[in-house]
């Protein structure tokens, strides 16, 4: 039945001139092709994951005490673990201590010239 | 289009100096055949040109990606046929119609169509036409209005010449009852 069918003629129309002003009309239609842009991150998205960062581990010190006055050594404290340390610096926190300073220095003198003397005699 | 001219085209397609100009030759050489396919799937001619607009736009804005691995009609045609379906697609999807179920509304945009003046034995085979499936559908359309070969049919449509054949071969059985039926 198909067999009859006369394929030649085309029920299907174009307007007059269809093609020729369709070829000028989709060249005026493209998008133009730009280089593809460099992206450009703000420095505050530069920033922003450093400062996070920051932010927790400054976060985690609060937690975890090490700001806490309460746990911070005193000056007294300081003073008397820098001459266990040292063996050689005293810690004088009043006059009396001042006193018993002068003293040391004073018999430390008397120690060396006596060093001194014997070394040369 | 020779092979040799085609891959000029091509290489002239891809260079940004001479794109534009490339550009215009193959609207030139192709609009009007893809015209048609694509007509023979939405069939109003206002459709076909929104479609046609579309399938071109596509070329334009992905010709860097061809990269010559089938020829450059067959990329073409498989745009356009895409661009279609994807344009039936929407039309079913305003006016409610299952992929499932015919594209009888088209007839009415057909019937409405200033530029289409077929006697009524032609409405009736469109008709029938649109009974069908859309992939036979288009089978149909290449291999009895065309007469494409199937192999060329297989690279566009990117389905075996055998279930090509096994399309076409239900299409007609199916048109052929229809117009036995109606007369």
């Amino acid at each position: 039945m198909l067999d009859n069918f006369d394929k030649s003629k085309k029920p299907f129309k174009v307007p007059e001139n269809y093609f020729e002003n369709f070829n000028n009309r989709i060249m005026d239609q493209l998008p133009s092709k730009e280089e593809p842009k460099v992206k450009i991150v703000p420095l505050w998205k530069k920033v922003l994951p450093w400062t996070a960062a920051a932010a927790a581990i400054v976060g985690v010190l609060f937690t975890v005490g090490v700001f806490d006055k309460n746990n911070m050594p005193s000056d007294k404290q300081y003073a008397n673990q820098k001459t266990d340390m040292t063996g050689e610096t005293i810690a004088y926190t009043s006059a009396q201590d001042e006193e018993d300073y002068y003293l040391f220095l004073q018999d430390e003198v008397r120690k060396s010239q006596f060093k001194e003397m014997l070394y040369n005699y | 289009m020779s092979r040799e001219a085609e891959e000029q085209l091509i290489e002239r397609l891809h260079e940004p100096k001479t794109q534009q100009a490339a550009f215009a030759e193959l609207v030139k050489e192709y609009s009007e055949p893809l015209y048609w396919q694509i007509r023979k799937i939405v069939l109003s001619h206002d459709d076909t040109d929104d479609v046609l607009q579309n399938t071109f736009i596509k070329v334009w804005t992905s010709i860097e990606n061809f990269r010559g691995d089938s020829k450059l009609s067959t990329w073409l045609y498989r745009i356009a046929v895409n661009e279609a379906i994807t344009f039936l697609n929407k039309q079913r999807s305003l006016n409610n119609v299952s992929i499932d179920d015919a594209d009888t509304f088209l007839l009415g945009k057909l019937e409405g169509d200033e530029y289409f003046d077929g006697d009524e034995a032609q409405l009736k085979l469109q008709k029938a036409i649109l009974l069908l499936p859309e992939k036979q559908r288009i089978v149909f359309n290449m291999k009895y209005f065309d007469e494409m070969k199937y192999e060329d049919m297989s690279e566009i449509l990117e389905t075996s010449v055998g279930a090509l054949k096994a399309s076409y071969h239900h299409a007609v059985k199916k048109i052929e009852e229809f117009l036995t039926t109606e007369n």
